[in-house]
């Protein structure tokens, strides 16, 4: 049955990219680890060896729990997918679901894990890196991966089995990350690699595989979402949008669950940020990283919500509605916006809370790049995220796009002098434009849904 | 009321309409009548602005393919799949579309007692049966009172009791002038309610009829001479 569930996966991605740009995506991972290698003897001399390690291996962490999460609450409960149609085969429900489990770690194997490793392997002439130190890292790296990867899985059903279960979940885990974080509490793949002791490697895959069975042992007989009269707060939503379309976003938010579905991909990675960087400031002696370059970084992470706002539901039925595309694209652009606000900005107070000198330019760059990053995901993309992965061709144009300019606001802010300031207005203005380029082409480029 | 003239669509290289020839007047109750695959929920689509084509298209005077946006406020429409909104109630559901379409609120009380979906007004959409989502799909269809009537296999998984009930609620609906084009591959169905059949054959109209009592054996005359 696997190999069904592989196909799937292969032929959903080859119906958006085509077949053979499949295969140059690995081609790009390993390209941008092989550069990223190359500089990491600078990298580490900005940061402190052990700070650097965690960060990584939690960030990674924190990107397996997100694709889980992601896959198993979002898109792999999409209508005809392989995992909705199984309940009419002898076969149960938990199988069916942990063959999801077993199809993503394999893509993201192939497509994540194996080439980071070629990446590490090939910037070997080019930076300090030995084999070994290689080897260690990427077996690190993978257990990070699978150990948020399995706990995603295991939020999945626990969500399934009772909401206030999967709350409690998460709840303990972002104690235990922020206890991490403070030096309290070790993370096991991250103390591997500082401290090779092996017993941190062995508790890492005990880990992994208790949660995959357990999370495969709770899996419900069946999904169902237990009916419950509601009220009509899609009125009250109205009157204070005044634009029903905006309204029905907001309520299927609110019933979606959107807002904890995405913590892990979206206000946890923040979070983490927020308080690496201060942790790194600190031991620095000195602001390495200032609110403004800090502002710039957390918009990129708003993006995430965007991809939530599109899996939420079917568009079958507004297709029937005197509605282009392009009007559903503005309102998850709304929402987005709503919804960053709430969450992104009280950050961004927080990250001026020592001077408020810069909270206006922080504010500002927060909500340019933010904007300019979500009008070229929505352009590119249109009312469906899934054509943004994993077609190699987009990603590249999206890179260009967003790399190039995030990297010169980054780095243009980390230092205020003339020339600094002149480079971060020059691409202030030209994201600015491209903004109100992107804005007007979308409703040209998204008529049909 | 309907006109069409040489209309062709290609998804990729596959050829689906082929120089498609069809017109409907006013107060007909036309089905379009044909195997999977033949074409028809692509006609309809293209006819109610949802997808592109090729050829000249008239909806009440309105070109869909031009005006895909202005074609979907005047005639109704109901899809194939069971497309209901994943968050909204039955009740909030109406209140969306009248407010979408700018029609008067106070009416969605009265929609909702007609369509019989009392006991469900505080349900989510996508957890009734089967047969309520086909009857909150067509209620929302009608419910700006649409001179034309788009119904891509409006009675399929559906049981006799309820195509019955929504046998009887479209019949209701034509009896007061307006036009139904109703996709189907039941010939019971189209036999029972069109006043006029065209079949489909391979993206091309092969035949109409207008004789209901033979329109079985017209139909499988033409798929067995194949």
């Amino acid at each position: 049955m696997l190999r069904y569930y592989l196909l799937e996966e292969y032929r959903r991605h080859a119906s958006i990219a085509k077949k053979y740009s499949l295969i140059v995506f690995p081609l790009y991972v390993i390209f941008f680890v092989t550069i990223g290698a190359s500089f990491v003897e600078e990298i580490l001399s900005i940061f402190p060896y052990r700070q650097f390690i965690i960060l990584t291996m939690l960030s990674t962490f924190i990107y397996g729990f997100g694709v889980s999460s992601f896959e198993f609450l979002g898109r792999g409960r999409e209508k005809g997918s392989l995992s909705q149609i199984t309940s009419i085969l002898p076969m149960k429900n938990k199988k069916n679901y942990f063959y999801l489990f077993l199809r993503d770690a394999i893509y993201y194997t192939v497509f994540f894990i194996i080439p980071t490793f070629i990446g590490l392997v090939i910037s070997i002439p080019f930076s300090s890196l030995t084999f070994s130190q290689i080897i260690d890292f990427s077996v690190s790296l993978t257990i990070s991966m699978f150990i948020g990867y399995s706990l995603g899985y295991l939020s999945f059903s626990l969500w399934y089995q009772r909401k206030i279960f999967y709350y409690a979940f998460l709840a303990f885990l972002l104690i235990y990350l922020l206890l991490i974080i403070f030096s309290i509490l070790p993370f096991p793949p991250a103390e591997f690699q500082v401290s090779k002791n092996p017993s941190f490697l062995i508790f890492s895959l005990i880990l992994i595989m208790l949660s995959s069975f357990i999370a495969y042992e709770i899996t419900p007989p069946e999904i169902i979402e237990y009916s419950k009269e509601r009220g009509n707060s899609l009125m009250k939503y109205h009157r204070v949008f005044k634009n029903i379309l905006l309204a029905k976003e907001m309520e299927d938010v609110i019933r979606g669950g959107i807002i904890v579905k995405s913590l892990f991909t979206y206000f946890l990675p923040m979070l983490l940020l927020f308080v690496f960087i201060k942790i790194i400031n600190m031991s620095m002696g000195k602001e390495v990283y200032n609110p403004l370059s800090l502002s710039v970084m957390l918009s990129i992470f708003s993006a995430v919500i965007y991809s939530w706002l599109t899996i939420m539901e079917d568009f079958d039925y507004l297709q029937t509605l005197p509605l282009r595309a392009s009007d559903v694209v503005m309102t998850h652009i709304k929402v987005y916006f709503i919804i960053i606000t709430l969450i992104s900005l009280p950050i961004i107070f927080l990250l001026n809370s020592h001077t408020l000198n810069l909270l206006p330019f922080s504010i500002g760059l927060f909500y340019l790049n933010s904007t300019y990053l979500l009008f070229l995901t929505a352009y590119i993309a249109g009312p469906k995220i899934t054509s943004l992965l994993f077609n190699p061709g987009i990603i590249l144009r999206f890179s260009l796009y967003s790399i190039v300019p995030g990297m010169i606001l980054v780095i243009g802010t980390f230092e205020q002098s003339i020339y600094s300031i002149t480079a971060v207005i020059i691409t202030a203005s030209i994201m600015i434009l491209l903004t109100y380029i992107n804005f007007k082409r979308i409703k040209r480029k998204w008529l049909y849904f | 009321m309907i006109v069409v003239r040489d209309l062709n669509k290609w998804y990729g290289s596959k050829h689906v309409l082929k120089d498609l020839n069809l017109e409907i007047k006013e107060g007909e109750i036309f089905g379009l009548l044909g195997p999977n695959g033949a074409g028809k929920t692509t006609l309809i689509r293209i006819l109610t602005g949802q997808t592109d084509g090729k050829g000249y298209v008239r909806i009440a005077g309105i070109d869909p393919l031009k005006e895909p946006i202005k074609i979907r406020e005047v005639v109704g429409i109901v899809p194939e799949s069971e497309s209901v909104p994943n968050y909204l109630t039955v009740e909030e559901y109406l209140y969306f579309i009248v407010n979408l379409r700018g029609i008067r609120e106070e009416i969605v009380p009265d929609v909702i007692d007609k369509f019989d979906l009392s006991n469900y007004r505080k349900s989510i959409c996508k957890e009734l049966s089967k047969g309520t989502k086909q009857r909150l799909m067509i209620a929302a269809a009608l419910i700006h009172s649409p001179k034309i009537l788009f119904l891509d296999e409006p009675f399929i998984n559906l049981d006799p009791l309820y195509q019955k009930r929504i046998r009887e609620i479209i019949m209701d609906y034509a009896e007061n002038g307006n036009t139904i084009f109703m996709a189907t591959h039941i010939i019971d169905m189209a036999k029972r309610m069109c006043t006029r059949v065209g079949i489909i054959k391979e993206g091309r109209i092969i035949s109409y009829v207008e004789d209901m009592e033979n329109l079985e054996e017209i139909f499988m005359r033409e798929f067995e001479n194949a």
